[in-house]
């Protein structure tokens, strides 16, 4: 297993916003974890990477456990050197081109050199067909190209896992299939994809696995031909708009 | 022409020289270590410390509200008889003005620094930078762009404040002008070097100010179009 969830709890204050989590991610796969909004997903995405704190459970890369109580920030920079995240609001910083935008980690972080981190970063804009933009600045850009980066820049840095939260939310619907393509082409290499996302299709074409959640819980976890076409919960049925058959009700 | 005191001021321009040169010291000291307490401040602003927090707040409001003048003369007259230093208007004066500067500029950082987006935050994090990285690399290199233009503006005030020196008998621009004055007059009671000197006076602070004010104009049209 790649990545195990076990237990996890997490609330602010009084409110409990996941509740029990259980989850199993294996190696090379791609989990979309769906739900309504303010169920929680992107909660669970940043406990991953540590952007949240847990109360109570487990998440154990690998074999290791990673949320020990009093974690340092270096034990978390290790982390995160090894899940990467690209989140919703555009992450590029606006005052880097996109060179430099996608060389800082790997200089600063990783320590690796500057010409190594350069030929990096153009190869993997050459792939996504922005070999173009490498001068360019976070403003000149569409929202399209910004996501299409900000995943380079991820990258970037060789991790082993990607967690995707909403990159497509705020991009106009031109846009969303350039950026999902880029998320598709990355399935083939080896690299465990957790994506947060409300495309439906892409979700039914991409996802190994489909994370359903309701009010801070996992109501169901099935593949995608199951999911979309014969969930098994009321929630699930109500979130998709199937009629909601007697038989399940009890 | 005899009486305009122009020859005067011509015999006395060497003194009167160093007066500006006392101004553009007071200023350029302050206006430099106010730049690094500032920035300095801001950061220590927002690190959500509630103690800290209200204690520079409460400063801040202090050096804001009450005017430098005030300050001078408290610090001037209250070192020498609470404490019994001797006290140098010269220190006192970058003293104030060091944290009247940095006050301004701490609240400007401060106020910059709460308005960054959180996302800024976060990816830098998630990017695996450690905190001293994302002040140095993502954080500080925005303010310093963002805050340019005000903080050149603020030279300029530090430059048009530090007249007030001259009450706590620092021997800057001012205060030599009054001196010549007054020794003009004493020995020719109907000249005009009041006017004369004042005029001057009024062109120096011009020439030293405008200059600053025109590259305050020209970075906020720069920086405005990042
Ligand atoms: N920093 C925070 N402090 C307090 N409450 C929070 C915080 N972050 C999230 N919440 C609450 O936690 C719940 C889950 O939020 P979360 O952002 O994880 O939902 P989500 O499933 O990602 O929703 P969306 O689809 O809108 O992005 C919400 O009720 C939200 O109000
Ligand atoms: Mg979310």
């Amino acid at each position: 297993m790649h990545l195990t969830i076990r237990n996890l709890k997490k609330s602010f204050h009084s409110n409990v916003v996941l509740d029990d989590i259980n989850l199993d991610i294996k190696q090379g796969e791609v989990t979309v974890i769906m739900g309504r909004s303010g169920c929680g997903k992107s909660t669970l995405l940043r406990c991953m990477n540590g952007l949240e704190q847990i109360d109570a459970g487990e998440i154990y890369l690998h074999d290791t456990l990673i949320t020990k109580r009093g974690s340092n920030d270096a034990h978390w920079v290790d982390i995160r050197k090894r899940i990467g995240m690209v989140s919703q609001s555009y992450d590029l910083f606006p005052h880097m081109n996109v060179l430099k935008n996608m060389i800082l980690g790997p200089m600063k972080v990783e320590k690796r050199s500057k010409k190594e981190a350069v030929q990096d970063a153009v190869r993997l804009l050459e792939r996504v067909g922005l070999s173009d933009k490498i001068t360019a600045y976070p403003r000149e850009l569409s929202g399209g190209q910004k996501q299409r980066v900000a995943i380079c820049r991820a990258l970037c840095m060789h991790p082993e896992i990607i967690l995707f939260d909403e990159v497509t939310a705020a991009l106009d619907p031109a846009m969303v299939r350039e950026v999902l393509d880029v998320i598709r082409s990355l399935q083939n290499q080896g690299l465990t994809l957790i994506v947060v996302t409300h495309e439906m299709e892409f979700a039914e074409k991409v996802a190994d696995q489909i994370v359903f959640m309701d009010n801070g819980k996992i109501v169901e976890i099935s593949t995608p031909r199951q999911f979309f076409y014969s969930p098994q919960t009321v929630e699930a049925r109500r979130f998709l708009n199937l009629p909601i058959d007697d038989a399940i009700l009890k | 022409m005899q009486n305009s005191g122009v020859d005067a001021i011509i015999r006395a321009f060497p003194r009167l020289l160093n007066g500006l040169e006392m101004t553009v010291q007071i200023a350029a000291i302050s206006f430099i270590l106010s730049v690094l307490f500032g920035f300095l401040l801001g950061v220590l602003m927002n690190l959500r410390y509630k103690p800290l927090t209200i204690v520079l707040r409460l400063l801040l409001d202090a050096f804001r509200l009450i005017h430098p003048i005030i300050w001078l003369f408290v610090l001037f007259y209250g070192l020498s008889y609470v404490f019994h230093l001797s006290t140098d208007g010269y220190v006192i004066s970058i003293i104030v003005f060091t944290l009247w500067g940095s006050f301004e500029i701490g609240d400007l950082v401060r106020g910059y620094i709460s308005s960054l987006p959180r996302h800024q935050f976060e990816s830098s994090l998630a990017l695996g930078l450690n905190r001293r990285q994302m002040y140095a690399y993502i954080l500080l290199p925005q303010i310093v762009i963002r805050t340019t233009p005000s903080i050149v503006n603020l030279a300029t005030r530090l430059i048009k404040t530090t007249s007030l020196v001259s009450l706590i008998g620092v021997q800057d621009m001012l205060k030599i002008s009054q001196s010549i004055i007054q020794v003009t007059y004493y020995n020719n009671p109907t000249s005009m070097i009041s006017f004369t000197m004042y005029l001057l006076l009024l062109l120096l602070y011009f020439m030293i100010c405008f200059p600053l004010s025109l590259l305050s104009t020209f970075i906020e049209k720069k920086v405005s179009s990042l």
